[in-house]
């Protein structure tokens, strides 16, 4: 894989590095303690948290993860599109984002750790979040990041290159995030958001354009025949219909990348803390329209020319994307990466565009990779330092108030994050990304909600053993029955000698799943008992005989 | 009946389904509240 203009792109990415450590800087000057390193409240307005928590949701896991499942599994991941932006965005910023902003600030929480530790006056609360955050999400920054390097190595053809390349991102993020805190994080994402749209729009037009059209390239996409796709389970009916019910590969479709992702994105906390930068309510409307029109753009162009890559891979090489990159020697994240190389070539300009595409995708990266950064260097060096600190000096509660130690903290992670990479087996972005945001949501989601909207005190025996089971049900489910998740640590394979312990569809189902509605009957059984005991006693059960 | 060439409709429905909530998105933010709650509920 070759053909990108490397003094083009060379040159893009010298202006891009200035005017990210420029925001890195100007982060930098408007940090001067910690509250404004956590949240920088002073510095957001409606466009810059749009922007940053559609460039911050949506990586490169999205773009060339998904949209290689996508080209693989067909439209049905529009779907996804769809949960992204409803669940996601609609009611995340209306449901969820004024109430956490307004009991975030009554409570004058800083991280979501924080947030959850403070409505129930739990320290072991905070501390099971933070360390939660500090154990799954490198997995998920690190696939994010690997995801990154490997398609501007691929692409750009310095393979060879991968470890500086590596290296360079990572410190560029962590130099701007360990300095710049916050305001650093979103001002550059806006900035990359922005990329990221121009660079999608291009890949759209060009995409029906060499197509024929959007009607012609459907048809064509719907003329295609199901037997020859490569990659899919059994069920599967064709790119442009969803496969049959109950089949597996209905349920690693629905069920991982619709389920896992749809409804995991609640309890991201680099997304919540979003709304706790918000001054106001109406800011959170507001950030809608940017927000709204920012994620459609980019998840809908491409989970739309995912499927329609194969369309023009079997209109230029009489093959579809899976067969084509397979026989490459490269996986499913690439299918993207290759289809826009071959479809700029001969374009007017394309040299650029495919510049353009690939420093989109580097900004995607890196949007994200510098948020979960910031939101682990939190979780290490506010949560649990200040935890560790209350218990050292023997005090119930007083928030850490120093800079150094979260600067430290991230720039630790980050190597750490590095490591992660070489450790971690290929083609792994977007199931690293459902894998995070499965576990938090099985095991927050449902303390979450019940912490934001309780009248009176929160339940926190409901909201440990609810927290226990969502974790507990999510880890056996993950490593030991479904077949995707159990590549991460093979712990069955150890102890049983088999991948998975059981065959047939249930090994594609997804473990959040089963283990969301545990959560949430756990959660809903102790509130209903502590409700039952606690209930005022009546006239003929108190003291009449 | 068919959408653009694409006849299945639970895929039309995804489309349908992004485009209405970007249009209630810019609804929402538009007609943004008139009075914002107390920060101390």
């Amino acid at each position: 894989m070759s053909g990108v203009s490397l003094p083009i792109f060379a040159a893009m990415l010298a202006v891009f590095a200035a005017v990210t450590i420029l925001l890195g800087y100007y982060g930098y000057r408007n940090t001067k303690d910690n509250s404004e390193f956590l949240l920088g409240r002073n510095k957001t307005n409606p466009l810059i948290i749009g922007l940053s928590y559609g460039a911050t949701f949506l990586s490169a896991s999205a773009v060339i993860g998904f949209g290689g499942q996508a080209a693989t599994h067909g439209l049905t991941l529009m779907w996804l599109c769809f949960l992204n932006l409803f669940v996601g965005l609609f009611v995340a910023f209306l449901v969820f984002g004024p109430r956490t902003r307004r009991v975030g600030k009554r409570l004058g929480a800083s991280t979501f750790a924080d947030l959850l530790g403070k409505i129930y006056s739990s320290r072991g609360i905070r501390t099971f979040t933070a360390v939660l955050i500090i154990v799954m999400m490198p997995i998920y920054c690190a696939a994010v990041l690997k995801g990154g390097v490997n398609s501007v190595a691929v692409i750009t053809g310095l393979t060879e290159y991968y470890d500086i390349i590596l290296v360079v991102m990572a410190a560029i993020v962590g130099i701007y995030v360990v300095y710049g805190g916050i305001i650093a994080v979103m001002y550059n994402d806006a900035l990359q958001a922005g990329i990221m749209f121009a660079g999608m729009v291009v890949i759209l037009l060009v995409t029906f354009i060499s197509l024929g059209g959007v009607t012609d390239a459907f048809e064509a996409l719907s003329a295609l025949e199901p037997s020859r796709a490569e990659g899919v389970l059994d069920g599967f009916t064709g790119w442009t219909s969803v496969a049959e019910f109950g089949s597996e590969e209905w349920m690693l479709v629905v069920t991982t990348f619709l389920m896992g992702v749809g409804l995991g994105v609640l309890t991201q906390p680099q997304l919540i803390v979003r709304f706790m930068s918000a001054k106001d309510d109406r800011m959170l409307d507001r950030s809608l329209i940017v927000g709204s029109i920012f994620m459609f753009v980019i998840v809908g162009t491409a989970y739309t020319i995912g499927p329609l890559s194969n369309v023009f891979f079997d209109q230029r090489v009489g093959q579809l994307s899976f067969e084509y990159v397979s026989g490459l020697g490269l996986g499913t994240d690439f299918i993207i990466p290759q289809y826009i190389l071959e479809v700029f070539d001969g374009v007017l300009g394309g040299d650029f565009f495919v510049c353009l595409f690939l420093l989109s995708l580097v900004c995607a990266s890196v949007s994200t990779i510098s948020a979960l950064m910031h939101t682990i260097g939190a979780a290490g060096g506010y949560d649990l330092y200040t935890i560790y600190k209350n218990r050292r000096e023997k005090r119930s509660s007083a928030d850490s108030t120093n800079v150094r130690i979260n600067r430290i903290c991230t720039a630790v992670m980050m190597v750490l994050v590095v490591v992660y990479c070489y450790v971690m087996p290929k083609d792994i972005i977007a199931k690293a990304t459902s894998l995070f945001m499965g576990i938090t949501a099985a095991a927050l989601l449902p303390a979450f909600v019940h912490g934001l909207y309780a009248k009176g005190v929160p339940d926190k025996t409901a909201a440990v053993l609810s927290i226990a089971a969502g974790t507990v049900s999510y880890l056996f489910w993950a490593l030991f029955v479904n077949s995707s998740s159990s590549v991460f640590l093979p712990v069955c394979r150890m102890l049983t000698g088999r991948a998975v312990l059981f065959d047939g569809p249930v090994q594609s189902c997804d473990a959040l799943i089963v283990s969301l509605p545990l959560s949430a009957a756990v959660f809903l059984a102790v509130l209903a008992v502590n409700m039952y005991r606690r209930r005022p006693a009546s006239p003929e059960t108190s003291g009449g005989r | 009946m068919s959408f653009f060439g694409l006849t299945d409709p639970w895929i039309v429905g995804s489309y349908v389904g992004c485009i209405l909530t970007v249009v209630l998105c810019c609804i929402v933010g538009i007609k943004v509240r008139k009075s914002d709650k107390g920060d101390g509920e």
